[in-house]
């Protein structure tokens, strides 16, 4: 297996993987495990991986949405209390965009993700999470009718899309 | 793209900022790289050196060896915060500060899953004497590790999740070095311990246990909360984060803590403050079976919620 392309991989993608995890969570604890899972599940097949960040993106949304039904009946979310150092820059930001995502379901949480955070297509996204293009314009939709409306995001969104 | 998912688009691009975490590819492919990048050139040697070993243990014990079982490979979060454990001592005993010519002896490495802890121990044979051996040590700190205690026989550093203990003892014209490695997991929240979304009341009472009155409480505030008093109440002993049993806790000190139970439905929860070594505040939540160790971040509210 090639070990050292896995390795460099981490080390040069760990950054946006972690980011998609805490937009997928809201916690870098979260994060982190969930990246590490991915991970681990990627890596027996990684000789055989074309595309390694659609690849492990593809494994943490699908560990992302397992555990989210898994865990329903084992753990609940908690509001954020950070156990490790944060980034201080925009940290009001940062927590109106956690508690706005809270209001979105895991599925069109991970639409948001993949086409406004990743900038997938809607083709994309939908080959990412193995449902129909249709699905993810509706997911979509919904998510952003949420977030238009999110008493978190007032004053972040303009008032050409809140009002 | 409208002008709202291009906001909302840049909203989620600046939002998580830099991640205060780094991923280390060793946690997933469970071997130190530095070894992993010797390997190709001393396979051959690597491979007499372990059966030079097996055969020395064999010999020294007069026993067999267990043969090496693959491990499991972890699929949930606990698992994978326990393969990182187990990673981070191996690594730790790989990688102990030590002169050259140090001869490795028995390892063994076990884990604790109660206790949420990998212990790990290596001897080593080192030439030398004990000053010399344990002044090399001493000026070798383990990166990240912070010196807790410095004796002429035992040295030991440690840090919020892990620590390495050296201990030396004299052989002739050798050193024997006991490197003992611990790491900790942090446990998974237990379902049990959060109060169900489906409650409509919590009972809460608050008895407070007197110093020496160990088994006996007086109730010194009971009340049913209901509506916003319950969401609320509910909101805090969720938010708790699980710390390990040990994470600063001191042994329990009987008669110096108020204890607060509430009822949610059929179960019955107790919540109970305490003080860590430190003196900070501890939340304690026990079940039926076990017990959980929570934050302390929302302690003062949620005794201030009950005492209302």
């Amino acid at each position: 297996m090639d070990e050292a392309g896995f390795r460099e991989f981490v080390q040069t993608h760990s950054r946006d993987l972690l980011r998609t995890g805490w937009l997928l969570t809201g916690d870098w604890v979260l994060a982190e495990d969930l990246v590490q899972t991915a991970l681990l599940h990627c890596w027996p097949k990684w000789s055989t991986v074309v595309a390694p960040e659609a690849y492990v993106r593809k494994a943490m949304l699908n560990t992302y949405l397992s555990w989210r039904r898994n865990r329903s009946a084992s753990e609940r979310p908690v509001p954020d209390v950070p156990e490790v150092a944060v980034d201080e820059r925009h940290p009001e930001e940062r927590e109106a965009v956690r508690v706005a995502l809270t209001a979105l379901t895991p599925r069109e949480r991970a639409v948001v993700v993949l086409r406004y955070y990743a900038d997938l297509s809607v083709a994309d996204t939908a080959a990412e999470l193995g449902i129909a293009e249709g699905s993810v314009k509706r997911h979509a939709a919904d998510a952003l009718a949420k977030l238009r409306v999110a008493p978190a995001l007032t004053g972040l969104l303009s008032e050409e899309v809140s009002g | 793209m409208t002008v709202l998912e291009d906001e909302i688009g840049a909203l989620l691009k600046r939002a998580p900022g830099e991640p205060p975490l780094t991923l280390d590819p060793d946690a997933v492919l469970g071997t130190p790289p530095h070894r992993r990048l010797w390997l190709p050139a001393l396979a051959a040697a690597v491979v007499v050196a372990a059966l030079a070993v097996s055969i020395a243990v064999l010999v020294r014990h007069g026993g067999a060896t267990h043969a090496a079982r693959p491990t499991p490979r972890p699929t949930t979060i606990a698992q994978v915060r326990e393969a990182k454990a187990r990673a981070q001592v191996e690594h730790d005993l790989a990688y102990a500060a030590l002169p050259s010519g140090a001869v490795a002896g028995t390892k063994t490495v076990h884990t604790d899953e109660e206790a949420f802890v990998v212990y790990g121990t290596q001897i080593w044979t080192v030439p030398g004497t004990l000053g010399a051996v344990s002044a090399y040590v001493a000026a070798s700190p383990p990166a990240g590790l912070v010196r807790q205690y410095a004796g002429s026989l035992t040295l030991y550093f440690t840090c919020a999740d892990r620590s390495i203990q050296y201990d030396f003892a004299a052989r002739g014209s050798k050193v024997r070095v006991t490197v003992r490695v611990k790491a900790f997991w942090t446990p998974v929240r237990p379902q049990w311990s959060y109060v169900t979304q489906d409650a409509t009341q919590v009972v809460v009472e608050i008895r407070r246990v007197g110093r020496h009155n160990l088994g006996r409480s007086t109730v010194i505030r009971r009340r049913i909360v209901t509506g916003a008093d319950e969401s609320s109440f509910a909101r805090l002993v969720n938010a708790m984060r699980i710390e390990r049993p040990d994470a600063g806790l001191c042994p329990e000190v009987p008669g110096l803590f108020d204890q607060v139970t509430f009822q949610d439905g059929a179960r019955q929860l107790t919540v109970k403050t305490g003080q860590t070594c430190s003196g900070q505040d501890v939340v304690t939540v026990r079940g039926e079976r076990e017990a959980v160790y929570l934050h302390d971040e929302h302690l003062d509210a949620l005794v201030r919620q009950v005492s209302r």
